[in-house]
């Protein structure tokens, strides 16, 4: 696979980070804001071990086709993330308004476009993400143009109870897997990429969630999905609406999500079993089955990804890091023996 | 929007025409009675101006902009809504409202602000009312019953809520004398000190002389005293002040200081 350019890791993990972030389901009081950048300070934490490991050159594609054991947790964990994705797509499709015939009609043309674009491969996408994050700060431009009027700081209450919405949040960042599978296929500045991206998934979750209470207020936490009553009342042209733009770009950073997810899934696989044909397709059609079979505990599967996030991103990291240091130490070549005053070490004439 | 137990909702397009009316048991259930009726989709996504006549069609509003598209900026009007056609011509109407918010008149009602106050614990809103002499101001309870604001009271509420910029003239009595002053804007802090609510009301103006400022700062002052004392014998908050309240532990009646500044 050839590599790809950090400024494009940073905007697949940006939009995909973004997707997330429209789906939070609850915004009530400042709590949510607190735990959503308490849970990035803590992926920012966590991301040190993976950064520190791949600057020694570790692939995980590489490793994994060695060690099949350790390809099959991170397949698992993708098809599984992906799966959270299509019934978090399913939910909020039965909650907004789309311009087709139904919810499902809806689901239907995504899922076919999602085909699509894995079957183009991750470059591809990687190519046309700058564009789409361009597209997504666009839609935050207009926005905030159509909710600076409505925001009332008096609303920005103290928060209480900042823990549960950390937990929360921090199971919808699985990203920095991500970012741990396409880290060593990327050139550039890689650490940047991955810090850059998650202070930046910081300021759009900490504009998002003070735009729904500042500014939508009550009516936000009312929403089951508070992010898309913020952009009922975000509607800063009377002659337009910008219901469109905020559409597309939901359609589009689902689209990002489910792609970049197959797409790590196949370059693992491609290492993993050479041999393999239709590697993204296929996991897209396991997503969808693992989603449909598993919709009605979609909480319970937001949890299970978050411990496993922790596993992938963290703790297989540093169980790497810190066996590479302590074997390269046990490894290390004995010091030289000191030199005797006539040039001599040892008996022997050097 | 109309009713009680049914809900009936009359529509009229921009360009004029014949008003059609369909019922249903909600908005949503009426919006859908009248596609039926019309053979083709009800579009509410430009309305701007929607009349009702009671709580009962305004907990609809929360249905309509949230899951009909109804515009964040659609003006609310309490009336009897066959009036709204029959007797008025519903853009002047509009424009009306439109002005009185400009001019500093009335307080801005559009229908977010609105859906806002009434999804508080004391679900009261405040409205625009059409009468016979002109435009008042109506806080209406969930329980249904409307009390009339008086004009000071009316003008109070525009200096205690949220609004935009403002370029409009007031009148200042200065003894025997009339005295016109611009406002180029105005602003609104809400905070607790010493245990108490305060809302400081900053006003720019036009080169206002210093000799009229403080007959300005009482002048504002009264009118906002007046519509605190007004909203609360309505047992009414259009102002934000339970929240406020609640966040510093006092209670909804305490006393309340006004602050008025006039640069």
């Amino acid at each position: 696979m050839n590599k790809i350019h950090s400024s494009q890791l940073f905007a697949i993990l940006m939009l995909s980070g973004a997707w997330s972030i429209l789906c939070i389901p609850q915004v009530q009081g400042s709590a949510m804001l607190a735990g959503i950048l308490a849970a990035l300070g803590i992926q920012l934490l966590m991301s040190i071990p993976m950064l520190l490991l791949v600057r020694d050159g570790f692939s995980l594609s590489r490793t994994a086709a060695q060690k099949k054991w350790l390809g099959i947790i991170y397949l698992l964990f993708f098809l599984l993330w992906g799966a959270v994705g299509f019934s978090q797509l399913w939910e909020i499709s039965a909650e907004i308004e789309l311009p087709v015939s139904g919810s499902m009609a809806a689901a239907v043309l995504m899922v076919i476009t999602c085909l699509y674009t894995c079957s183009l491969g991750l470059h591809a996408m990687a190519r046309s993400a700058p564009l789409v994050l361009g597209i997504l700060l666009l839609s935050v431009l207009v926005l905030l143009l159509g909710a600076y009027s409505r925001v009332d700081i008096t609303r920005l209450t103290p928060p209480t109870d900042i823990l549960p919405h950390t937990l929360s949040c921090f199971c919808l960042g699985g990203e920095l897997t991500a970012a741990f599978v396409l880290l060593d296929r990327t050139a550039g500045k890689r650490k940047r990429a991955v810090l850059g991206y998650l202070l930046c998934k910081a300021a759009f979750a900490g504009l998002v969630c003070f735009l729904c209470i500042c500014a939508a207020g009550r009516l936000a936490g009312r929403s089951p999905y508070p992010f898309f009553t913020l952009t009922a009342l975000s509607q800063p042209l009377q002659s337009q609406r910008a219901d469109a733009l905020y559409l597309l770009v939901f359609v589009m950073l689902f689209v990002m999500h489910i792609t970049l997810h197959t797409g790590v899934i196949a370059h693992l696989l491609h290492d993993m079993f050479p041999r393999l044909r239709g590697a993204a397709p296929l996991s897209l059609v396991a997503m969808l089955l693992l989603s449909w079979g598993l919709s009605h505990i979609l909480p319970a599967l937001v949890s299970i990804s978050g411990v496993l996030t922790i596993l992938t991103a963290f703790a297989i990291p540093l169980l790497f890091y810190l066996n590479r240091r302590f074997t390269h130490e046990t490894k290390a070549p004995a010091p030289p023996a000191p030199r005797t005053p006539d040039g001599m070490r040892n008996g022997t004439h050097q | 929007m109309t009713g009680d137990a049914q809900l009936t909702l009359y529509a009229s397009e921009f360009s004029g025409g014949a008003v059609f009316s369909s019922t249903g048991s909600t908005a949503a259930d009426a919006i859908r009675q009248g596609e039926a009726a019309q053979g083709g989709r009800i579009f509410i996504g430009h309305t701007e101006l929607l009349c009702l006549d009671g709580s009962r069609t305004l907990a609809d509003v929360e249905n309509l902009l949230l899951h009909h598209g109804l515009p964040p900026a659609c003006k609310l009007l309490y009336t009897q809504v066959e009036d709204c056609f029959t007797k008025a011509d519903t853009g002047a109407v509009l424009e009306s409202v439109r002005m009185a918010e400009r001019g500093g008149l009335l307080a801005v009602t559009d229908s977010s602000t609105v859906l806002e106050e009434w999804l508080g614990s004391r679900q009261t809103a405040l409205l625009p009312a059409l009468s016979d002499t002109g435009l008042k101001m109506v806080l209406l309870r969930t329980d249904g019953e409307c009390t009339v604001l008086s004009p000071e009271a009316a003008q109070g509420m525009y200096w205690l809520r949220r609004h935009g910029n403002t370029d409009f003239s007031m009148t200042v009595r200065m003894g025997q004398n009339m005295e016109d002053v611009q406002i180029l804007r105005s602003t609104l802090r809400k905070t607790l000190s010493d245990g108490k609510l305060c809302y400081k009301v900053g006003v720019i103006t036009d080169n206002c002389p210093e000799t009229v400022k403080p007959a300005l700062r009482m002048l504002i002052s009264r009118q906002c005293r007046t519509a605190v004392s007004e909203m609360r014998s309505a047992r009414a908050d259009v102002i934000g002040m339970e929240t406020l309240a609640a966040y510093g532990g006092i209670a909804f009646t305490d006393a309340v200081e006004i602050g008025v500044e006039v640069y």
